[in-house]
């Protein structure tokens, strides 16, 4: 159900470029769909190996490539413990916004996920869905949830698989997806509250090989997101 | 032999560059974005002016990722100002309309000259 946010943004075009005196094998690990990867080399007397991203041809960032290579083991906050370290993080999250990647792991997805809730704690107030296929799956989250259900003013709703009863907690609605049509589907979405430049969305999908997905902080795609899950047949 | 003499003997051994008496040679080479891109071309002998403002922004990720903006601002300086630089003082030739960027031949201590330049940046 989900699907086709995906393949929207999948058409959408990135293009990396790292720049390293030698070819790093990078484009073997990205393995994304909608991006390219080049390499080009830099003398050895210039700047240290670093990567340059365009979208759609337009810079929209360069980064170390050491702290690139960091996006495949990236930091797991909890919310409202990000520091100095993982806005560097955050801030390649923007600049890969709206690229489906290939091949994320749940670790990956978490710390993504996190990024979204952590954002969600610090606005306070406003509608934040959440589906992690399965409500068993939620059930490493909890403590988590509970913490943002307690400390702001947040809307929390938990969709999954009803294969597990999950905890009664004030400010989180759970519901069961007895069709199964989310089931795939890894997915978080916050509208921002009153700041709508704080929505954000998380949109992945299990696949045998790990998970495709793409995130972004365009408030009308978290709408959209948002109305698709309230309104899905459950 | 006087001491003058000496130093002819000595350097009549070596070619000595023309562009080491050059004032435009000397101020060419007087700015930092300049002895990056030159450091950078001599390597790569050719490349667009998007790469130089590319490496510019390379220059830059210590302090986190770099802007759009910062991107752009390396470009017009690239074009306005640290390209027609260079290239008055014989050192690159710059075609605005394909906007691409060829190295020009030096003598080697010139080019020894400018990666000591980018090296010591680091010391």
């Amino acid at each position: 159900m989900l699907e086709g946010y995906i393949t929207d943004v999948e058409r959408r075009r990135t293009e990396l470029t790292v720049y390293s005196p030698e070819d790093t094998g990078l484009a073997a690990q990205l393995a994304t769909r909608n991006a390219t990867v080049e390499h080009r080399p830099l003398s050895p007397a210039g700047p240290p190996p670093f990567v340059a991203i365009r979208r759609n041809g337009g810079f929209v960032g360069a980064l170390d490539l050491e702290e690139f290579r960091a996006l495949l083991a990236p930091p797991v906050v909890r919310p409202g413990e990000w520091d100095g370290l993982a806005e560097g993080y955050r801030a390649l999250l923007g600049a890969l916004e709206e690229t489906v990647f290939t091949g994320l792991d749940r670790r990956q997805l978490l710390a993504t996920s996190r990024e979204i809730e952590d954002r969600a704690y610090r606005v306070g107030s406003g509608e934040l869905r959440v589906c992690f296929q399965s409500l068993s799956s939620f059930d490493a989250q909890t403590g988590v949830y509970r913490q943002l259900a307690e400390g702001s003013d947040l809307a929390i709703h938990v969709y999954g698989e009803p294969d597990w009863t999950p905890p009664t907690v004030e400010g989180i609605t759970y519901h069961r997806d007895t069709e199964g049509g989310l089931a795939p589907f890894w997915c978080l979405a916050f509208d921002g509250g009153p700041e709508e430049s704080q929505a954000c969305v998380l949109v992945a999908r299990e696949r045998a090989d790990g998970f495709v997905g793409f995130w972004s902080y365009d408030a009308e795609l978290a709408a959209d997101v948002l109305d698709t899950l309230e309104s899905a047949p459950l | 032999m006087d001491d003058r003499s000496r130093l002819f003997e000595e350097s009549a051994d070596v070619e000595v560059p023309t562009q080491f008496g050059d004032d435009a040679f000397y101020r060419a080479l007087a700015a930092r974005p300049r002895r990056r891109v030159l450091a950078h071309l001599l390597a790569r002998e050719e490349c667009s002016v998007e790469e130089l403002a590319d490496v510019l922004c390379g220059w830059e990720t210590g302090e986190g990722m770099v802007s759009p903006e910062r991107h752009e601002e390396a470009h017009v300086g690239l074009v306005h100002s640290h390209l027609p630089r260079l290239e008055a003082a014989g050192l690159v030739s710059f075609d605005p309309s394909e906007g691409t960027v060829t190295a020009l031949s030096v003598p080697e201590p010139v080019e020894r000259l400018v990666e000591y330049g980018v090296v010591a940046e680091e010391a």
